[in-house]
């Protein structure tokens, strides 16, 4: 039954303007045009617009704001990017599955997403929340014929990326903490975790995973976290926005821009990264193993790493480091517990 | 056989001991890079015969971060 009807959503939604004939359906279904018409009935109580005409048959216009396979593909027009995507209600972790999916070889360009993740993954162990429905929880799975030196790269793109994306979609201001930190106000509203499996000289593949607050009000995300840091779309804007939407909208850019990137090296993608660029040109203060210091942030290398200028005009190339990015307050942790 | 560093990054996790016997693909260090993971896996099995780093170390690409036999 499940499956049937999967199916008949898959067929309609295959022609977004042309109607489908009940007898092609029936067909292709191997049931009874009555039992077509039964099971438009059952989409319709679930949110999906339908439209019937006697002569010509069935098509949807409109999907329900609950996510899925068929509405999140519906409408997206890509080449690779989320032409594959695996739904699930409620998972432990995206990038978990993700990265099962891309060891049963899963192609380029899948995405899974979830209504919630129990045990989303933060940077090093730390735990993300993901609210149900609130937020896009997705990894992406990509497989770049790259040298894994240059896999930050995509971390630092996937953050342009979502700048841009949501910059135009919400008409907000967002900007990028180094490396990957979407903040609006300030306040951190997604972040990014890109993890690789990788041999000495050959990416196998990355799954880039995407936390995106969005419809969350501000007390649920202060109850959660640690620090009051973090922001959502809806606080921001005082709107709700469809997931949908906001989904094909981050997919669509991220293509275009990874082909750019793949084609034309990464010299333009730093500088978009460079506008986004928070505290650039400012003074901060760096944290490494035994000491603290202060510098002005220039920008990112090449590679995508942090540059930075001490007192005496030296230049000097950070891969790893720990930035004390607002005053008297912990970089760290936001939104992550 | 020389365990080298793809990428330059600190060291974050050493998950193995000298003279653990490792597996082909077993994770021997994890760096960290732009705030990205990068486990540095053994390429053959064999026996940490040399761990050439801690903790909290900076490695270059190519700098080698462990010997195996």
């Amino acid at each position: 039954m499940e499956s049937t009807r999967n199916k008949l959503i898959g067929l309609l939604a295959k022609e977004k303007d042309n109607y489908i004939s009940g007898q092609l359906l029936s067909d292709e279904l191997n049931i009874s045009r009555s039992a077509i018409w039964k099971h438009m009935n059952e989409l319709k109580k679930d949110g999906y617009q339908i439209e019937a005409q006697s002569n010509k048959g069935y098509r949807i216009t409109g999907f329900p704001e609950k996510l899925s396979e068929n509405t999140l593909k519906w409408g997206l027009n890509t080449d690779w990017a989320g032409t594959k995507i695996i739904h699930k209600e409620t998972v432990a972790s995206t990038q978990l599955i993700a990265h099962e999916a891309a060891r049963n070889n899963a192609p380029h360009g899948t995405v899974v997403i979830a209504d919630e993740q129990k045990e989303g993954k933060g940077r090093m162990n730390r735990h993300w929340h993901s609210t149900k429905d609130q937020g896009l929880w997705f990894s992406l799975i990509l497989r770049p014929e790259l040298q894994p030196r240059r896999a930050p790269q995509l971390t630092l793109l996937t953050a342009a990326v979502l700048a841009d994306a949501l910059g135009r979609h919400t008409q907000t201001e967002p900007m990028i903490k180094w490396p990957n930190d979407i903040l609006i106000n300030e306040k951190k509203c997604a972040g990014i975790l890109t993890e690789m499996q990788a041999e000495q000289d050959r990416i196998q593949y990355i799954v880039i995973g995407i936390g995106l607050n969005v419809n969350q009000e501000e007390t649920e995300l202060t109850a959660e976290t640690i620090k009051k840091q973090a922001t959502s779309l809806k606080v921001e804007t005082g709107k709700n926005w469809s997931m949908k939407a906001l989904f094909q909208n981050i997919i669509t850019t991220f293509e275009k821009a990874y082909d750019f990137y793949i084609e034309n090296g990464f010299s333009d993608i730093k500088k978009k990264w460079e506008s986004y660029g928070f505290k650039v040109d400012q003074r901060i203060q760096i944290k490494t193993m035994n000491k603290n210091r202060e510098a002005i942030f220039k920008g990112i290398s090449e590679d995508g790493a942090l540059v930075v200028e001490d007192d005496n005009g030296d230049l000097q190339t950070l891969y790893s480091a720990e930035i004390e990015w607002f005053n008297n307050k912990g970089d760290e942790n936001v939104n992550e517990k | 056989m020389e365990l080298k560093a793809n990428m330059a990054g600190n060291v974050w996790k050493i998950t193995v001991n000298q003279g653990d016997k490792v597996e082909s693909g077993q994770d021997v260090v994890i760096l960290e890079s732009m705030k990205m993971e990068i486990p540095i896996a053994a390429e053959e099995a064999g026996t940490v015969a040399e761990l050439k780093v801690n903790e909290g170390d900076f490695v270059n690409e190519g700098d080698v971060i462990a010997v195996i036999d």
